[in-house]
């Protein structure tokens, strides 16, 4: 045994065994488990007064095979397995109805601050006209990303979808088509250790429960009633959720059938290890300029839009009244690359597909076209925050100090430079005048099949 | 739930819950919330009573629920401090100076870990649970219990300063930064 077992377990036991014990327990615990099971039962009777599907009174005989996933996505479409329900309406299963979703569970913090905002306008560039309501949300501890479950309502159809929190903003893990009279929304999520399944159902449900083998069942309780979570480790192959209604009742379960599969290396999980860590700077891009970004790199690249992503660096406009976005995109399981996107006054996109980002830069850079009448293109420097000077240099000796005057851009620096330019070339210095940094402006604006 | 079965969760209740307490106590890290993680998981259990076919798995049905509710607790409350209202004990035949600082910091230690890494060093140390009681309690592997434990135990031995042999990492005056 080493010490630190015995410190342990000295600290442990010096610490609890001095609590004394609460008094009388007992009343406290039946008036909470009253209150959880009034809970159960207003939302059970909201749902069964809401609901205008015929409930199937078909007991699945045996677990339906696993559900098919022929696009490779790490999610499963839950459509729900024909389950019975008990005409008890005190208990009656309860549907996932857009118009009247169940209430918010969980963590709502993810969500403020403009969080729900910047949620809906990420969504509604993927599905325009769409509206959402927040299911659940929480914050994964491990990597403090928030996770929120949504029903969204449009053109597109009823769907539900799982979002999370990450550098280039929200990210859509998991989006489904909503299928009709749904009663379980199952989604396998990266984990930091393992996968995990995220269940979540009517509030009014009494037991979730999960089995590796698709027949040796165990309850997992959460906070919140109707949401668990469950590690997924191992042969998954055959594993199967099981949602029992509030009597417990395991003749008619309310939700039985597969769980999703994980795959590994998708999702959140995707991030290229040469993405850089520097925080966002200048303005907040908006939405849809994004999605047209990505899809400009997807379009170049070659890929579908669905298998890139992206992190901003640098979003802003210049003089000549061009709107641009910079920082690294990437197709999924890929090394990152520089890249832009600019849209002059006259809504002319022009996309720069940078090279593969060198792990650790200094400095990244890209070059946003001169507009109509305009003599200069700017060249857009985006320096690691550590740097304290940028200097610009037409000729091989000669360096001006740039960006004096333009604190608001967080030490990104933007440069009027001659479209003709070649050797001009760009030094950064430390906080005490250390080069970090000495080249062409050209080393840094190589394309993706040649440079210059 | 009648009136036997009632009697029977009453009677568990006097039995069990000063033991579930300290163990609630030692997950959370301050008596209120684990109060309130211990009436919550009574609470459900007393909901579930009737389906738990077997008492002796109570308490490991409670522990799991204990568990499972704390890192959903965890991920809501945004613990920034990690009070206690338990004076630490002076123990005797070993320097009370260097005890006091050590308990300190691998208390202040054990509130920094994930709180998956936390569950395991409690249930494996305060529960003496093994590690296939563990796995089985927290529904993850056996490999998954020794490689998180295995985790947990490197940073209590980083961040509280402490090594394999503890005495000798102090600092004389027994004050750890």
């Amino acid at each position: 045994m080493s010490p630190i077992d015995d410190e342990l377990r000295s600290l442990f036991t010096s610490r609890a065994d001095l609590l004394a014990p609460a008094p009388d327990p007992l009343a406290g615990i039946e008036s909470r488990a009253r209150r959880m099971r009034r809970n159960r039962v207003a939302a059970s009777v909201a749902g069964t007064a809401l609901a205008v599907a015929a409930i199937a009174a078909v007991v699945p005989a045996v677990l339906p095979e696993k559900v098919a996933d022929g696009g490779g996505s790490q999610f499963a479409d839950v459509t729900p397995t024909p389950t019975a329900s008990a005409p008890d309406r005190a208990f009656a299963p309860q549907s996932l109805d857009p118009a009247n979703p169940w209430p918010f569970r969980g963590t709502e913090s993810v969500l403020i601050d403009g969080g729900q905002q910047s949620l809906t306008d990420q969504w509604r560039a993927k599905h325009a006209g769409s509206s959402l309501t927040p299911l659940y949300g929480q914050v994964y501890e491990p990597s403090n990303a928030g996770e929120v479950v949504f029903v969204a309502s449009g053109p597109d159809g009823d769907r539900w979808a799982v979002a999370t929190t990450s550098e280039s903003g929200w990210q859509i893990l998991v989006d489904n088509a909503l299928a009709p009279d749904t009663k379980a929304l199952l989604a396998a999520l990266p984990g930091d250790e393992v996968p995990r399944l995220l269940v979540l159902t009517s509030p009014a449900i009494g037991d979730i429960a999960y089995a590796p083998d698709g027949t040796t069942f165990r309850s997992y309780e959460g906070s919140d009633g109707g949401v668990s979570v469950v590690p997924l480790e191992g042969d998954t192959s055959r594993d199967a959720v099981r949602v029992l209604d509030g009597n417990g009742d395991l003749d008619k379960p309310v939700f039985l059938g597969p769980a999703p599969d994980f795959v590994a290396g998708s999702g959140a999980a995707a991030a290229p290890n040469n993405l850089v860590t520097w925080p966002s700077r200048g303005a907040t891009p908006d939405a849809a300029f994004l999605e047209k970004a990505l899809n400009a790199f997807a379009q170049g690249l070659g890929a579908k839009r669905s298998d890139v992503e992206g992190k901003v660096l640098f979003a802003g406009d210049d003089d000549a009244r061009n709107v641009f976005v910079f920082g690294q995109a990437w197709i999924k399981g890929s090394d990152a690359h520089t890249f832009g996107y600019s849209v002059n006054g006259k809504g002319e996109a022009t996309p720069f597909l940078g090279p593969i980002t060198a792990k650790n830069p200094d400095v990244l850079a890209f070059v946003v076209a001169a507009g109509t009448g305009q003599s200069t293109e700017t060249l857009v420097v985006v320096p690691d925050p550590a740097v304290a000077k940028v200097l610009y240099g037409v000729a091989a000796s000669e360096y001006d100090v740039k960006g004096a005057g333009q604190e608001n851009l967080n030490g990104v620096v933007l440069i009027d430079r001659d479209p003709r330019a070649q050797g001009d070339k760009l030094k950064l210095l430390d906080g005490s005048e250390k080069v970090l940094f000495e080249g062409e402006v050209a080393s840094l604006l190589c394309g993706i099949k040649e440079c210059g | 739930m009648d009136e036997q079965a009632r009697e029977a969760f009453r009677g568990y209740v006097a039995a069990r819950s000063p033991a579930l307490l300290r163990t609630a106590y030692l997950l959370t890290g301050n008596r209120a919330d684990a109060e309130d993680l211990l009436q919550t998981a009574l609470a459900k259990t007393y909901l579930a009573w009737d389906r738990i076919r077997e008492r002796e798995a109570v308490d490991g049905y409670v522990r799991r629920v204990m568990v499972n509710t704390q890192t959903s607790w965890w991920r809501r409350r945004k613990v920034d401090e990690y009070a206690t209202d338990v004076l630490p004990e002076r123990s005797t035949g070993r320097d009370a100076t260097v005890d006091l600082a050590l308990h300190d910091a691998l208390w202040t230690a054990l509130a920094e870990l994930p709180k998956r890494q936390r569950a395991m060093v409690v249930l494996r140390y305060y529960e003496d649970l093994s590690e296939a009681e563990t796995a089985r309690l927290l529904g993850v592997s056996v490999g998954t219990v020794k490689s998180t434990t295995s985790r947990a135990l490197s940073k209590l031995r980083e961040t509280s300063g402490l090594r394999d042999d503890p005495r000798a990492s102090l600092p004389a005056d027994g004050v750890l930064a």
